[in-house]
């Protein structure tokens, strides 16, 4: 289920599309990259259970 | 008793944000939000560069209509005429989006955010595009990713790809979508024949798949890819890879026999001279602020029109001569021609919500002088409009009017009646004298050397004249 995210969605009206989002990842080279690998390496720490949703320690600064 | 507000009809999707027009004046209400937005970009020194070289309109703050939730308000200065991506050449759609991009990339470097990334915040100038959506302008977060890349593909990348690698008109897939070319769409024209070209693995090829991949997902991919760490870096990235691929997309110069028109045999030199006499002595009685010269072709006499007035608007069905004439108009001294892609037989239609959100055609000009040169032709025997609708059509733009009238023995003439059976009955010079007198006043009437072409200098009658 979509959680609210912290960050107030400013940017309303658009329907970026969450494959166009992940895509700004992947043209991003190596630094695109090393995001994309942190988001599936998360994805699979939730499935295993090991990391909440609305943990606070997830949003990185 | 609040004041009753006359929103413009374009204008609904921006909730802290709604343009209304009192009087002549263009006006945008704000919200709160809308306002902080405002004043953050106003005060930022993007805003002072872009204000000092005339890229965005002059804009002073006004009080919000009585009675309105609008919490504050700004004038705009008033931009002459609004046209849109359908009808804009190649080359226009192709410096509107390096426009935008750079637009885009210098907003995120001064710590702003750019709402959206579309052709119809963009207006054109003779001078060159201006960017008329100030609303658009808001904080930026440093990990959100760009939500505006999928709609910049759509309205920019897309249209443009067609035509620089398989040499599709934009203009038809913009008219015929407000929302654009999607990235199915592109696919499957482009992928796989055309999957080595610049820009098509990628923007094209992996963005419809992700797309159809993680149409359905749960969650938010937004979220995470922030959580994971992303950056403006890596839009600024992407922004510098679109402009690369952009800046490479070439034009697709076609055999059009109308670029070469100028050239062709069957139009004497004595009968052009006297045709550009002819103009230019109109032109020069008067100044002129808004000229329409439909079927503009490659812009002799729209050129020779600007001479005598603030804008002129060179119109022709052929993208091509459209083209041609914005690519030789770029590097002219005093620009006062707008180059624009419209079939005057199928001029562009209201379109969007209501019907109204893109207004029609018709209502965006105001010309008080119009040249209508070696284009009644095509109108009556290619388009088969009746001549009297035509010369009335003309006339209901209550402006002074340049007509050329090409009969039957004219080579041009018998090429289009070549392959058809000739029910034109109504087309004939008296006929057309006739619907002329009823609608205009004649001024001046010319022969052409040739013999087949006559040239009539008119003026409206006034409102109360027979039809």
């Amino acid at each position: 289920m979509d959680i609210v995210s912290s960050n107030t969605c400013i940017l309303a009206y658009l329907d970026p599309g969450a494959g166009s989002l992940l895509l700004q990842a992947l043209l991003g080279g190596l630094a695109g990259l090393i995001v994309i690998l942190k988001l599936y390496w998360r994805r699979l720490l939730r499935f295993f259970g090991f990391r909440k949703d609305d943990d606070p320690k997830s949003k990185s600064d | 008793m609040p004041d009753v507000i006359d929103y413009d009809a374009g204008s609904f999707r921006d909730r802290d944000g709604r343009v209304y027009r009192v009087g002549d004046k263009i006006r945008r209400g704000l919200s709160e939000h809308g306002l902080k937005d405002w004043t953050r970009f106003s005060e930022s020194p993007l805003y002072r560069r872009l204000s000092e070289e005339g890229l965005i309109p002059k804009t002073t703050p006004v009080d919000p209509p009585a009675g309105s939730s609008w919490v504050a308000a700004l004038e705009h200065e008033t931009i002459p005429v609004i046209t849109y991506p359908y009808e804009w050449s190649f080359g226009m759609l192709r410096d509107a989006a390096i426009f935008h991009l750079d637009l885009i990339a210098e907003a995120i470097r001064s710590g702003l955010a750019v709402k959206d990334a579309t052709p119809y915040n963009i207006a054109w100038l003779p001078t060159g595009p201006i960017f008329m959506d100030l609303a658009s302008f808001t904080e930026a977060k440093p990990d959100d990713p760009w939500p505006a890349y999928d709609q910049f593909c759509r309205l920019f990348l897309y249209p443009l790809m067609l035509h620089a690698y398989l040499g599709l008109a934009h203009q038809p897939l913009l008219r015929g979508d407000l929302e654009g070319v999607s990235s199915d769409f592109a696919r499957r024209l482009l992928v796989p024949r055309k999957l080595l070209r610049p820009g098509v693995m990628k923007h094209v090829y992996m963005q419809a798949v992700l797309r159809t991949q993680l149409a359905t997902a749960e969650g938010s991919v937004r979220r995470e890819l922030q959580e994971a760490g992303f950056t403006q870096e890596l839009v600024l990235r992407n922004i510098a890879g679109l402009r690369c691929v952009i800046n490479g997309l070439k034009w697709r110069k076609p055999q059009s026999m109308w670029t070469d028109y100028v050239s062709c045999t069957h139009y004497s030199e004595i009968d052009t001279a006297r045709k550009k006499d002819f103009v230019a002595a109109v032109a020069a009685a008067h100044h002129w602020k808004q000229v329409c010269d439909f079927g503009s072709n490659t812009g002799t006499y729209a050129r020779i029109a600007a001479a005598h007035a603030d804008l002129v608007l060179a119109m022709d069905s052929d993208p091509a001569a459209v083209e041609t004439l914005y690519r030789d108009e770029k590097g002219a001294a005093d620009r006062k021609i707008l180059p624009l892609v419209l079939n005057v037989a199928d001029p562009s239609p209201g379109l969007g919500w209501n019907g109204r959100e893109r207004r029609p055609y018709r209502e965006r000009v105001s010309p008080d002088l119009i040249l209508c040169l070696a284009l009644i032709h095509h109108v009556v025997l290619t388009a088969g409009v009746r001549l009297a609708e035509f010369v009335e059509w003309l006339a209901s733009f209550n402006a002074e009017l340049v007509i050329e009238f090409v009969d039957r023995a004219d080579p041009m003439v018998k090429m289009l009646l070549r392959n058809k059976v000739d029910h034109y009955d109504d087309y004939d010079l008296k006929q057309f004298e006739v619907v002329l007198h009823s609608r205009f006043d004649v001024v001046k009437r010319e022969v052409l050397p040739s013999g087949s072409r006559t040239l009539y200098h008119a003026r409206p009658k006034g409102p109360g004249a027979s039809a």
